[in-house]
């Protein structure tokens, strides 16, 4: 269970202003729940999930979540974003075990139970190649399973499929919810694609343009397993897209309108 | 393009070399070319060889690598935990920015003589000298590096709950090594200047001593019999360089982005 209440954050711009990002989130998780955040780009999403993986201090509020080691320790949550933050010099298992190698697991089995992982995402043959040998692909699925390797209780994914193609896309949302299903995470996802946070959750929050409150939550009340193919034919979906669209377009708009 | 036949490269390459003394060797014969200031390529190979079987080479080729060793440990050492120090510390690296540039842009070479003067004719100066040219090359590739680390990668080890330690071990150190084998590799040619210059203004041994006061004494064959050592000495440690960067980087891509 993961608990904000009324987190706020307020940056410092280079010219001395203040740029308001996010004003009085509140949201709770419960356990094992799939929850994706959508929100007009800019609004606060990434400064949102940097707060609750600790590595911002909001401003205002607080994150609680019923992990060891509360508030300002690390190692509760698996955390992924865009980013390519792979370790260039580590060949597959040994990215895939830095979590375990971290918590003093000996090293062939830190390589042991992400050869298990390895093989699950279809990367077995690679085990001993380095990232720059890999597609984009493998690279996030190799992000995927160095953030389960450890076991985290909570996922924290920040757009992490946004810079693959849709193709590509589409497989690794698949082995999300394949892991998810398996290892009953919590996990919080960010996207600003609706089709995929539909497809993949239980729950989608929409975030206000800047400074970002929730504005509304839809329940994704659609039967799992869902392939994306025939999930998003669907009525029940096409009709929850339309309404979060027009919704989160609202918001886009205001924020054009207000910007030039 | 097409990589060209590597017969075609070594033939070229040793045809040209074998011209270029060839050359020398002939116009020192017919005269063309004064002996005395050019000398000649087998009287250099002959005077090598006599160097070689009376041990004075060894000697010699031994002072300066113990002077450019011990000025390279030492700067390589420091240098790295400088640029650690002034790194983790905003308000020196602001403090110390425009001093340490103004040391970096004095001709350190200028500084020789002074060397000699404060630490003697023996080895000391020499060490002296050979440090302060590798502390600065490797301070600023390791300083370099540690600010090219990127934060993302350091972020998504930190969320796992990895210690202080364990992100310098696990993450910094392997981000910032080809950085700092990049300093060491320009640091060993530099503790060897640093050590020849060293002993060309001030000195009693060693291969730049020799090559110095052969020079004076317009013995050129011997001053290119000592550059024929300290040529093998830059090829064996470059090599040596070499080898361990191949190993610590083996990990990395080739780019050849200009072939
Ligand atoms: N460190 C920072 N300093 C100043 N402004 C920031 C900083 N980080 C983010 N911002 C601003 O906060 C807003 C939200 O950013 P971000 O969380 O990255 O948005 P999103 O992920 O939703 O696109 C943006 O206007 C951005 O410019
Ligand atoms: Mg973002």
């Amino acid at each position: 269970m993961i608990r904000l209440e009324g987190i706020g954050q307020t940056f410092l711009a280079a010219d001395g202003s203040q740029v308001q990002a996010l004003a009085g989130i509140d949201l709770a998780v419960s356990e094992g729940e799939f929850v994706s955040l959508v929100g007009p780009s800019g609004c606060g999403k990434t400064t949102l999930v940097e707060i609750i993986a600790g590595l911002q201090k909001p401003s205002a509020g607080r994150v609680t979540h019923g992990h060891a080691g509360q508030n300002g320790a690390f190692g509760w949550a698996g955390y992924m974003s865009q980013a390519d933050t792979l370790l260039p010099w580590r060949d597959v298992l040994d990215n895939a075990g830095i979590g375990l190698e971290i918590r003093g697991v000996a090293r062939a089995e830190c390589r042991r139970r992400a050869a298990e992982l390895a093989a699950r995402v279809g990367l077995a043959g690679f085990e001993n190649r380095y990232p720059h040998e890999l597609s984009g692909g493998m690279r996030k699925r190799l992000g995927l399973i160095r953030m389960l390797a450890y076991e985290p209780e909570v996922l924290l994914l920040d757009e992490p499929f946004a810079a693959l193609d849709a193709q590509t896309r589409e497989v690794l949302q698949n082995d999300l919810v394949d892991l998810w299903r398996d290892f009953r995470r919590t996990v919080i996802f960010v996207t600003h694609d609706l089709m995929e946070a539909i497809t993949l959750a239980d729950r989608v929050c929409l975030l206000s343009r800047r400074p970002a409150a929730i504005k509304r939550e839809y329940r994704v009340e659609l039967p799992r397993p869902r392939t994306s193919l025939e999930v998003q034919f669907s009525q029940k979906f096409q009709a929850l897209h339309q309404a979060i669209r027009r919704d989160l377009m609202a918001e886009v708009d205001w924020q054009k309108a207000h910007q030039a | 393009m097409k990589p060209p036949a590597r017969a075609a490269v070594i033939l070229t390459r040793l045809g040209l070399v074998l011209g270029f003394f060839g050359l020398w060797e002939a116009g020192a014969a017919l005269g063309w070319l004064d002996a005395l200031f050019f000398g000649r390529p087998s009287a250099v190979l002959a005077d090598f060889w006599g160097l070689v079987i009376s041990g004075q080479v060894f000697i010699h080729a031994w002072v300066t690598l113990e002077e450019a060793l011990a000025g390279f440990l030492l700067g390589a050492v420091l240098g790295v935990l400088m640029a650690f120090a002034l790194a983790a510390s905003p308000f020196w690296e602001k403090v110390l920015d425009p001093i340490i540039m103004l040391a970096y842009s004095i001709p350190r070479i200028a500084l020789a003589p002074l060397f000699v003067l404060w630490f003697g004719l023996g080895v000391a100066s020499k060490v002296v000298f050979s440090f302060m040219l590798v502390l600065f090359l490797v301070f600023f590739n390791t300083f370099a590096g540690l600010k090219e680390v990127d934060r993302r990668m350091v972020d998504a080890v930190r969320v796992m709950g990895a210690s202080r330690r364990q992100l310098l071990v696990k993450v910094i150190l392997p981000a910032i090594t080809p950085w700092v084998l990049a300093g060491l590799k320009s640091g060993v040619a530099m503790s060897l200047l640093g050590a020849i210059v060293g002993e060309y203004v001030g000195g009693n041994a060693g291969l730049g001593w020799m090559i110095n006061s052969a020079a004076g004494l317009f013995q050129t064959n011997r001053v290119f019999a000592a550059l024929v050592a300290l040529g093998l000495m830059v090829v064996g440690l470059n090599q040596l360089v070499g080898r361990l960067e191949r190993r610590a980087l083996k990990w990395r891509p080739n780019n050849n982005l200009l072939s």
